[in-house]
């Protein structure tokens, strides 16, 4: 027990170190991310890392159990980086430290939910061994074979006979399961539970982060609290202790959005490239991520372009081909791997969207609009034990926005209400076999998920109408 | 600091926000851990291993492939939601138990939505299943 609970630690350290190397020597001069928020960027910059080079490393027939170099190397980096960034803290003064924040009671209620939100996933989290479908069957599944055959190209893969499951879904979960895996030097189903809240406690500091520096403490405290309590990370299909990759992505979706948000706001090249890098990262993910990542796109090109056009426009055209390159780089490693493997029977019979992706089958299918319109409706706005009373806060806040001609706000609510869309759309060529409405049932809330903390994040701007502080 | 919006609408709706989901989070925790943690009460009480209850899916070698046993215990909530099956994979452990819910579908074995009904009506909660 003991002994496992160091592996972990081993395991999941470097994790954290490896972030904070990638975040030395690539943002150097980038804003300065301090307590929380720093330690859940570097998480998202060590787990997406990590799971990349793996990637790589797969693809290229380094065998996966190479990838554990990165624990040595991380660790070794990131003693370099602490005597060099300790040698130019003593050379400065301590005058930009910012000032101590009033605690009031009702920040310490605030807290109080928060903490207490963060310790039942957490709780719930490693109470039993990874049990739920989706979490043992598509993700860990695959983290054991990487883990016992060192690489994704092999008969569970590529044999019709041992397929498992979508074979063809991203990798980067597996890859940091079996990256525990590998410390652990054997598969346990239990120790690897501690990795998979992470996602979610992490985005909380995050999220609290970045809205303090757009919005206030205030706000922001209140929006982390509502975030933290958001039915879907705590019950139904997939929550966060359920090891599902919809926690991961909306992890690394929300990171993207709130940190290119903070790019259009500020201009500061860091933030453009630290959200490419965390949209590239949801892109392996879940293929959702690449759906998110052609939305985020339009966003950029609609803000960069059409709303704030009047600029340069060649440095907005640079800057958005700085962000498609990075995406590119980060998920093309996944989508080679991705065209390689066969489908599954089941797959093709059941999940090839494309085949039904043409003009005579919309049309076929048209006559389910109605259906799928009453699921959403009722996900969205009458199964209160679902979203609570969010989305009637949100259309208020779009309306709100459009009456005031918040472009800004506005062009990043239509994120998640395109995603809805397009997921609508998606519902309407599915060719699932138990039926497209069996699959809205269990799929819905998880999917909207992704998008849920961005559209908060969208509300919470509209409560400032002063200049963004500029400290983190 | 940046200044706060002035309008009422930002002082009331994240009020309402937040304590609808401060009832909700409540709600939901109280039935869901409930439910989990009578279920650890119950597994200590038999004396269960929880991890033994599980098995490994995973076989590296193609041999295994055709001599799959059926996981030695079945595990079924209370609340009729049979969380802890391990039939994940291989569906044919549980093809001994329920086979008309069942069926095979292009070379697969599936399972038929009805089946967690079939625990329901057979009053199951926990059930061993010995190999």
């Amino acid at each position: 027990m003991i002994i496992t609970a160091i592996k972990l630690i081993i395991a999941i350290v470097p994790i954290f170190l490896a972030g904070r190397v990638i975040y030395y020597f690539a943002f150097r001069d980038s804003p300065a991310f301090r307590g929380l928020p720093a330690l859940a960027l570097y998480f998202g910059l060590g787990a997406g890392f990590i799971s990349w080079t793996a990637i790589v490393f797969m693809l290229v027939g380094i065998p996966f159990r190479y990838t554990l170099a990165l624990t040595a190397l991380s660790v070794a980096l990131y003693v370099c980086v602490l005597v060099k960034t300790r040698k130019n803290t003593r050379n400065r003064d301590h005058a930009g430290k910012p000032p101590g924040k009033p605690r009031g009671k009702q920040t310490a209620v605030l807290t109080a939910v928060i903490l207490l939100a963060a310790a039942v996933v957490f709780f719930r989290s490693v109470i039993f061994p990874m049990h739920y479908w989706d979490a043992r069957i598509i993700w860990n599944y695959k983290a054991k074979v990487i883990f016992q055959n060192d690489t994704v190209f092999c008969g569970e893969f590529f044999d019709t006979d041992r397929l498992h499951l979508h074979p063809k879904y991203p990798l980067h979960l597996p890859c940091m399961e079996a990256w525990v895996y590998r410390v652990l030097g054997r598969t346990d189903d239990w120790a690897v539970m501690p990795l998979i809240p992470l996602y979610y406690l992490m985005l909380l500091p995050f999220f609290y982060g970045i809205l303090k520096k757009l919005s206030g403490s205030r706000t922001a405290l209140v929006s982390t609290a509502i975030l933290s309590l958001l039915p879907p990370f705590h019950i139904l299909d997939g929550p966060a202790h359920s090891g599902y990759a919809d926690t991961p992505l909306a992890f690394f979706f929300t990171c993207a959005v709130l940190l290119l948000y903070t790019w259009l706001e500020e201009r500061r090249r860091p933030y453009l490239l630290l959200g490419a890098a965390f949209t590239g990262f949801a892109c392996y993910t879940k293929v959702e991520g690449v759906l998110l990542f052609i939305l985020v796109l339009a966003w950029l090109c609609l803000r960069t372009l059409v709303i704030d056009g009047k600029g340069d426009r060649a440095s907005a055209v640079k800057d958005l081909l700085v962000f498609t390159a990075v995406v590119t780089v980060l998920a093309l490693p996944q989508y080679i791997i991705y065209l390689r493997i066969p489908n599954h029977t089941a797959d093709i019979e059941t999940y090839d969207y494309l085949k039904k992706l043409n003009p005579a089958a919309v049309y076929e299918n048209l006559q389910r609009l109605p259906v799928i319109a009453r699921h959403f409706l009722r996900e969205y706005f009458i199964w209160a034990g679902h979203w609570g009373l969010l989305w009637y806060g949100f259309i208020i806040c779009a309306v709100y926005s459009c009456r005031k001609r918040n472009i800004s706000v506005l062009s990043l609510m239509a994120l998640p209400a395109a995603y809805t869309a397009v997921m609508g759309f998606v519902y309407l060529i599915t060719p699932y076999a138990r039926g497209f409405e069996a699959q809205m049932e269990y799929s819905l809330s998880r999917l909207t998920l992704h998008t849920a903390p961005a559209a908060l994040f969208a509300m919470a701007l509209l409560a400032r109408s002063g200049t963004a502080d500029k400290n983190l | 600091m940046p200044e706060r919006n002035p309008e009422k609408l930002f002082s009331v709706l994240p009020v309402i926000l937040l304590v609808t989901e401060i009832i909700l989070f409540a709600w939901s925790v109280n039935k869901h851990m409930r439910i989990e943690i009578d279920l650890i009460n119950r597994i200590h009480l038999k004396g269960e291993d929880i991890s033994a209850m599980f098995g490994d899916e995973y076989r590296k070698s193609r041999d295994d492939l055709g001599h799959i046993k059926p996981d030695t215990r079945l595990l079924v909530v209370s609340n009729n939601i049979p969380w802890l099956l391990n039939y994940h994979l291989y569906p044919r452990s549980i093809y001994h138990i329920a086979p008309e819910y069942i069926s095979y579908v292009n070379g697969k074995h599936a399972i038929s939505k009805g089946y967690s009904e079939w625990f329901a009506s057979k009053n199951i909660d926990l059930i061993l299943y010995p190999e």
